[in-house]
């Protein structure tokens, strides 16, 4: 207001002048919301519960191995889950009783057997997945006649194969013989 | 009196339809993708096969050899041991037997199974046989798991794709 009362008094005409807004241009994001759309898309199927059944369940060590067979398509799997101190069954992990329990108590091993034997005929009335596979989900310091026990149970449960979860390591053989050296 | 349309409006009119906000949808996908890639699993799984030592003829998918070729096939067995036992002929680690061939011992090395000697072993018998595909697995009842699963992995990358799973006595309570 200064300059326009200074420049009024001295008889000259006010000039006013408008500020042109220079346009901002928004930014697109359409393509980004694309990416994370696939992005999004891919994790929910990764993330789904057929897969939950291979990954590694919360505090347990599984041992590492080179090699790796695959599950066929035409397989219904039965989880086991073997923890030092209890066996889970089951994708909803259901509480079944101590590795203990299960080499020294007849009835538990009949509980596992009926359990078992469930499973497996409902996989066989299965459409697509007709073929019962036990899917081994252990510590690497259980001892084998807790696995022992699980496979006998298994395979007297109509399963026909049966597979041990591990962690893919093509270098643990290396690492084996520096640890030597 | 009727006022006169402001000129604000026709320019509104003129400008096009409004682009949609984006914004929360934005939000719930930055807050979804992170949790998404924390629950991620990153280490590789795999799976091992199992065979039966009794397996007479069935299972096997049909990749395994007919009758003839099985009957070439030697009974090599890999034991694995975690106990010293010399009176029982008992030893920390592995003992490989192999018809016609001297049983070999591999005791363990600084607290370990040596998996490189027997990875050695199993290379020599594999040179020795290069048709054979069994092999049999022999764990004591108190051997661990993972040198389980690790002798079976070295096994089946060695080319023995049959291992059969036959554990030493398992007596129950």
């Amino acid at each position: 207001m200064k300059i326009i009362d200074k420049a009024k008094s001295t008889g000259r005409e006010v000039r006013r002048t408008r500020k042109i807004a220079a346009e901002i241009k928004p930014l697109s994001i359409t393509s980004l919301l694309d990416v994370l759309t696939i992005v999004l898309a891919f994790m929910i199927k990764n993330v789904s519960m057929e897969a939950q059944k291979i990954t590694i369940p919360e505090r347990m060590v599984f041992p590492t191995t080179m090699s790796a067979d695959q599950l066929e398509e035409s397989m219904g799997t039965t989880v086991v889950k073997v923890y030092p101190d209890r066996i889970l069954l089951g994708l909803e992990s259901a509480y079944f009783g101590t590795p203990l329990q299960l080499l020294t108590d007849v009835q538990k091993r009949k509980d596992l057997n009926e359990y078992l034997e469930l499973q497996s005929n409902q996989i066989e009335k299965h459409a697509d997945k007709n073929q019962a596979c036990l899917l081994v989900q252990a510590d690497e310091v259980i001892t084998t006649e807790v696995i022992t026990a699980i496979v006998e149970v298994g395979t007297g449960s109509y399963y026909k194969y049966i597979y041990f979860s591990t962690l893919k390591d093509p270098q643990w053989l290396k690492n084996s013989q520096l640890a030597r050296q | 009196m009727p006022y006169r349309p402001s000129a604000g409006r026709n320019q509104r009119l003129a400008g096009g339809p409004k682009e949609p906000d984006l914004v929360p949808i934005m939000n719930l996908f930055l807050t979804i993708i992170p949790f998404m890639l924390y629950m991620l699993v990153i280490t590789q799984l795999a799976l091992i096969a199992l065979n039966f030592a009794p397996s007479g003829g069935g299972g096997g998918g049909g990749q395994g050899p007919g009758g003839d070729a099985k009957a070439e096939e030697k009974k090599i067995e890999v034991y694995i041991m975690n106990q010293d036992a010399p009176d029982r002929g008992l030893i920390r680690g592995f003992e490989v037997r192999e018809p016609g061939m001297e049983n070999i011992k591999v005791p363990f090395v600084n607290g370990n199974y040596d998996f490189v000697r027997l990875d050695q072993i199993l290379k020599d018998i594999r040179a020795r046989n290069p048709e054979q595909r069994e092999i049999n697995v022999s764990p004591y009842p108190d051997v661990l798991y993972g040198p389980l699963i690790q002798t079976i992995d070295l096994s089946k990358s060695n080319g023995f794709i049959n291992v059969m799973f036959k554990p030493t006595d398992v007596g129950y309570i």
